[in-house]
């Protein structure tokens, strides 16, 4: 299996270098190509779907692909694509006001946290590791048993469980960068505390939060799918990718597509998530 | 001597973050929109009824006298009644937890497995066709939901190639073997995806390390090398990363139940959100979180086993 160590090749460096940055900039393409096809399909759902994704035609329901239905009909009739299209819009919507939401109180308690440390920041320590030791999906159930189903409850839920990583990130980096230099002279030039955090502190530490936000929009899209599909998420007539999983399972044997297209829409966005998020990473680390 | 100070004070933390996830859901069950009473009675319960059962449940004495007594059962393993199944929530939870310790052991055991495999493979291939499959693994894994990933399994391996049953889970431990193995897989393809870079990056670093230089100049080539002196100083990290994401494989575990009909934590999860069954979810939820204390703990402790340098401290 292993070279011996004589016959292996010198490691060029500089080369694996420069094809990490070309291949980057090429992943990093894809990547917004795929989102943005992603976010015009939920734009423009209703100029796109053939047809009503709610309007039942029990006649012509479990119908294989044809011309008039690309993808087939579901148990009820009802048209597999435009459903796949109109859960762009309640998929896309929920990943992004749930993980915004967590990015935005994750941001402002993790500069809080850092730029003031004292009792603010242990305050904040504390509660950051005692959440960390409660496992998400659980309390994101007890949650959502408490606040009810719902859009609203959903976004709230995601919110609550989701912030912690955020702030843990940016506290850190808060830490480091308040000890720069540029950071202090801003300071003795008598900026005010505000303009210094939102001017010149978060600035500097945004590009690892957007990576952590890109591959959590994935997870949160792929949870709100997974409550869908267990039936304590988004309801049922509404087309939602994981409640599409769930009524296409009863049929995996006479129509596979059924279950399988709607995962396949999830996993396609992911990759594209994956793809950006990978390369602004690897954009200023060696690795 | 340290060892003990150091696991004192985790299991102290640990005791005292339980504590404030009682508390928590305590509290979050105390802000449930809607009484209780009115709940199990029905909308058209008369007022009687609604104080009887209050007085029953001892719910029109003050918060802290409630909060005093649900924690004195809580500590007496005391969940309460479940309303599904008629019998001390403790005793439903009980009966399901093996089958979820089972489910979650395996998919360990397969992730591991898988991960060790593919990132020796990467590494030892760097640059090839191999590797670059194998990196690619990652980002098309991360994406996938475990609901979806288990349904796929399930039509490829149970309705296509009946190699394995479609769901329910088969007595003894052969039977648990074979009829837990799809759902472990559906676990193990999601973690294998977040772990396996890790261990490649770092097997890579311990390649290029001059300890190994100086083994393979020795002679050592091949599985003794990777076995013997890679893999042990490459690992650490990875296992850091597994302890976080155990957290998610039990989240996973509770979602992959349901996939596969297994009577699992995940299970009586989901029926005690839809039959509004408090004892139930909250016992699991107690239960979960206590489990994944435990499993850090236990971690840290695998840590220093491994690495003699990383003390207990």
């Amino acid at each position: 299996m292993t070279t011996p160590i004589m016959m292996m090749p010198p490691r060029r460096r500089s080369s694996a270098f420069l094809g990490r940055v070309r291949r980057s900039r090429w992943a990093m393409r894809v990547g917004i190509a795929i989102v943005v096809f992603y976010l015009l399909v939920a734009a423009f759902a209703p100029w796109l779907a053939p047809y009503d994704p709610l309007a039942q035609d029990v006649m012509n329901s479990l119908a294989p692909p044809s011309s008039a239905h690309w993808l087939g009909t579901d148990g009820l009739g009802r048209d597999l694509l435009s459903r796949l299209i109109y859960g762009a819009r309640i998929d896309i919507f929920l990943g992004l006001g749930a993980t915004a939401l967590a990015l935005l109180i994750g941001t402002v308690l993790g500069l809080l946290a850092g730029y003031y440390r004292g009792w603010v920041d242990t305050g904040l320590s504390r509660l950051v590791d005692m959440m960390m030791a409660i496992p998400a999906y659980p309390l994101l159930v007890l949650l959502l048993f408490v606040l009810g189903q719902g859009t609203l409850s959903i976004i709230i839920a995601f919110a609550v469980t989701g912030w912690v990583s955020y702030t843990r990130l940016i506290r850190g980096q808060v830490l480091v960068a308040r000890e720069q230099e540029y950071i202090i002279a801003a300071q003795l030039g008598a900026l005010g505390h505000r303009r210094v955090i939102v001017k010149h502190l978060l600035p500097n530490v945004s590009a690892q939060v957007i990576v952590l936000w890109a591959s959590d929009i994935v997870l949160a899209i792929s949870s709100i799918a997974a409550l869908g599909y267990l039936g304590i998420g988004i309801q049922a007539p509404t087309p939602e990718w994981g409640v599409m999983v769930a009524e296409g399972q009863d049929f995996l044997l006479t129509n596979w597509l059924l279950a399988t297209a709607p995962g396949l829409v999830i996993v396609f966005l992911g990759v594209g998530l994956a793809l950006i998020s990978d390369s602004i990473a690897g954009r200023g680390t060696r690795r | 001597m340290m060892r003990w100070k150091f696991l004192l004070r985790r299991l102290g933390q640990a005791v005292l973050t339980l504590w404030a996830v009682t508390l928590l859901t305590f509290l979050l069950f105390k802000a449930l929109p809607g009484s209780v009473a009115v709940g199990m009675l029905g909308i058209r319960a008369g007022q009687e009824d609604i104080a009887r059962i209050n007085q029953e449940l001892g719910l029109d004495q003050p918060v802290w006298v409630q909060y005093a007594k649900y924690m004195g059962n809580v500590l007496h393993g005391d969940f309460g009644t479940s309303i599904t199944y008629a019998r001390p929530a403790m005793d439903v939870i009980l009966t399901a937890l093996p089958t979820t310790i089972f489910l979650a052991v395996y998919a360990v055991l397969l992730t591991a497995v898988a991960t060790v495999v593919l990132a020796v493979l990467a590494a030892l291939r760097r640059d090839k066709l191999a590797d670059h499959i194998i990196r690619g693994v990652p980002v098309i894994g991360l994406g996938m939901p475990a609901f979806w990933v288990g349904t796929m399994l399930l039509f490829f391996f149970a309705y296509k190639l009946p190699i394995f049953p479609a769901g329910g889970l088969l007595p003894g431990f052969s039977g648990h073997v074979k009829s837990l193995f799809l759902p472990a897989a559906t676990l193990a393809v999601l973690f294998t995806a977040v772990l396996v870079r890790s261990l490649r990056a770092s097997l890579l670093e311990v390649l290029d390390s001059d300890y190994v230089l100086a083994a393979r100049s020795k002679g050592l080539v091949g599985g003794r090398l990777i076995v013997r002196h890679v893999l042990p100083n490459a690992i650490l990290p990875t296992v850091t990363l597994l302890g976080l994401v155990f957290a998610g494989l039990l989240g996973g575990a509770l979602i992959v139940e349901s996939v596969f009909a297994l009577p699992g934590l995940g299970s009586l999860l989901i029926t005690g959100f839809q039959r509004h069954d408090f004892a139930l979810v909250q016992g699991v939820i107690l239960l979960s979180a206590a489990a994944i204390l435990i499993v850090n703990i236990l971690i840290d402790v695998l840590y220093s086993a491994i690495d003699p340098r990383v003390g207990l401290g």
